[in-house]
């Protein structure tokens, strides 16, 4: 047999091509996820006060091996934080993931729908109104309102969509209709804020993981937790649905009721994620991109691996963010969209552009 | 194998499409044409039967089952219905699209018999090498021919297909017709498809239905049918019927008056 005929047998069975295309997605799968171990471990590692990476990892192990002073700045400073990349990333990227596919939108994020300009708006706010007023401490206040109002868009849009049908193109219009309005009345807030306000809410919306603390992270786990599930459950229905609403009905899929309820889930994370942290754009938006790239759009391996690239976007932002400047660490918001920026656009130049219609 | 319409109506606020549809008992394991000039219903009738509308009366019976009864999660397994239009530029390959309309149904995890019968029954269709490719990136014909595929790799008792050939070329449109015709027969399946290609339907079809308005204005054998003056009428054409060599009938057609 020559080698032409070898190649032939090589290449037959579609089905062959098939499983070793899916091994070939199970293990890129990995790769990302050994990449985002070794990102968090360097996050966790580097920073501000000059412990060797030895030393940070004997008390990763054993907490008090090196005094209490390193047990603080790894177990509540550089822990939390690197830890929150992770979360936030991971929300970020299948938020965003599912967001470009219910709206059948490239340029959708998870913030598309105004989600971000309402969370905004909402610790604006607080800020302006509320802050100084009441007792409990006034970051709390700053981040409840945020997702109140976060997820009060999204039932807007949800009530919005139910009177006027969900199709992708009514969910756009009106989630930009949203944003304008929220922007509005943030500027609105932002001029009759004092200039303290002001600084306060510019800081809030540029995007930071100073705020970690583990309870953030049990909420944002628990927020995972409930909604990744059933993303991955409805994984055929939701790549059904890029195939167009009339044919994912043919297949038996009540397309409108799959996208409110992909919304809701979606909406949920953004707001987790943008009162904790602020609004962090281009890592719902490009992180869904690269796992298109990678493996295409079967959600069981589109949606995993739009997760794992967010997570590990906002882990090696974490890592540049400390490491520009030694002693500042500068707000992770403004690093994403730098880097973003110029990836995003060699990304649009290389790829393949057919994938939207 | 049986399956029978009666009494179909459906309007929109507006407009009444369907006016009052009975099939007559058509059989299984046969190919059926449903044949009838534009905006005759024929789509309509389609979706009512699949469930994706809702018709304001009317009985749909499959194998002595009422499908008009049936919860739409029970109706779309027997129930298989192909639209029209086929386009998507989605970062999936021939092979995940075919695959997704089997599997969207049944569990979550792909088996090596879900991917062999694709398998075959891409090779079937003659569209393997395709298998790898990008939906978005194949012709309308090609896209034609997925469309096909991911209709008849579902384990359906009814097949219904709208105009599964009318971007193939000629000899797409024959082998496509061939093989609907030996699936229909090995399954026993019942399949109607709507189609334009007169000539397609007499050489390819065992049993003709004429609609027009809303309404089945003649159901019948395929000979039958082409003998009859009532298709002449309902395209408002003249006809003239020819037999080929082999047997087959010719279906000649010109402007009335001319």
């Amino acid at each position: 047999m020559n080698a032409y005929a070898d190649a032939m047998t090589e290449s037959t069975g579609s089905a062959m091509l098939y499983r070793r295309r899916s091994r070939h997605r199970g293990l890129m799968l990995l790769l990302a996820g050994v990449a985002l171990l070794m990102s968090v471990f360097v996050d966790v590692g580097v920073g501000p006060g000059n412990y060797s990476l030895a030393q940070v990892f004997t008390v990763l192990a054993d907490p008090l091996a090196h005094g209490p002073q390193l047990k603080v700045i790894v177990w509540d400073l550089r822990l939390p934080i690197a830890l929150m990349a992770v979360l936030v990333g991971a929300m970020l990227g299948a938020a965003g993931a599912e967001m470009q596919t219910i709206l059948n939108n490239p340029l959708a994020d998870p913030f598309t729908l105004g989600i971000s300009s309402a969370a905004a708006f909402g610790a604006a706010l607080a800020i302006v109104l509320g802050v100084e007023v009441l007792p409990f401490g006034g970051n709390t206040l700053i981040t409840i309102n945020a997702f109140v109002f976060a997820l009060f868009t999204a039932s807007l849009l949800y009530l919005f969509t139910r009177l006027r049908g969900a199709t992708s193109e009514t969910m756009v219009l009106i989630g930009i209709a949203l944003l304008f309005t929220f922007n509005a009345l943030l500027g609105l807030l932002q001029y009759a804020a004092t200039d303290v306000q002001l600084m306060q809410i510019v800081f809030w919306m540029m995007g930071s993981l100073s705020r970690a603390s583990w309870d953030k992270l049990a909420i944002c786990f628990v927020a995972l937790v409930v909604v990744v599930p059933y993303f991955l459950y409805r994984s055929w229905a939701l790549t059904a649905l890029r195939l167009g609403d009339d044919r994912a009905a043919s297949l038996g899929i009540d397309a409108q009721k799959l996208r409110i309820r992909i919304l809701i889930g979606a909406s949920l994370l953004a707001a987790t994620a943008v009162s904790f942290v602020g609004i962090i754009g281009f890592v719902g938006l490009v992180g869904p991109h690269i796992a298109r790239l990678l493996v295409g759009e079967d959600q069981r391996f589109f949606l995993p691996l739009s997760m794992l690239a967010g997570a590990l976007m906002m882990s090696l932002t974490s890592l540049v963010s400390k490491s520009v400047t030694p002693g500042v660490i500068y707000p992770v918001g403004i690093i994403t969209a730098l880097i973003g920026i110029p990836f995003f656009i060699s990304l649009i130049l290389s790829v393949r552009r057919r994938n939207w219609q | 194998m049986s399956f029978r319409v009666t009494d179909l109506q459906f309007s929109y606020p507006r407009k009444t499409v369907l006016r009052k549809v009975d099939s007559g008992d058509l059989p299984g394991g046969r190919l059926i044409a449903l044949l009838g000039p534009n905006a005759a219903g024929k789509s309509t009738f389609f979706r009512c039967i699949a469930g994706l509308l809702q018709p304001q009366s009317g009985t749909v019976v499959l194998n002595e089952q009422a499908l008009h009864a049936m919860p739409q999660t029970q109706r779309i397994r027997k129930v298989c219905y192909m639209p029209q239009s086929f386009a998507s530029g989605a970062a999936l390959t021939v092979f995940e699209v075919v695959l997704l309309a089997r599997k969207h149904l049944e569990d979550w995890r792909v088996s090596s018999d879900d991917t062999a019968f694709v398998e075959t029954l891409l090779q079937r269709l003659g569209i393997e090498h395709l298998a790898g490719r990008y939906i978005g990136e194949l012709s309308g014909g090609q896209q034609q021919m997925v469309s096909i595929c991911q209709a008849l790799v579902r384990p359906a008792e009814l097949f219904l297909l709208d105009e599964p050939t009318s971007a193939l070329d000629l000899r797409h449109q024959l082998e496509v017709m061939q093989t609907l015709r030996e699936i229909t027969a090995e399954r026993e399946a019942v399949t109607i498809a709507a189609m334009h290609d007169l000539n397609l339907a007499a050489r390819f079809a065992d049993h003709l239905m004429l609609m027009r308005d809303g309404e089945i204005r003649a159901s019948g054998t395929t000979a039958d049918i082409l003998a009859s003056p009532v298709l002449a009428e309902t395209y408002g054409v003249k006809i003239e019927l020819r037999r080929a060599d082999d047997g087959t009938h010719m279906v000649g057609a010109s402007l009335a008056g001319n």
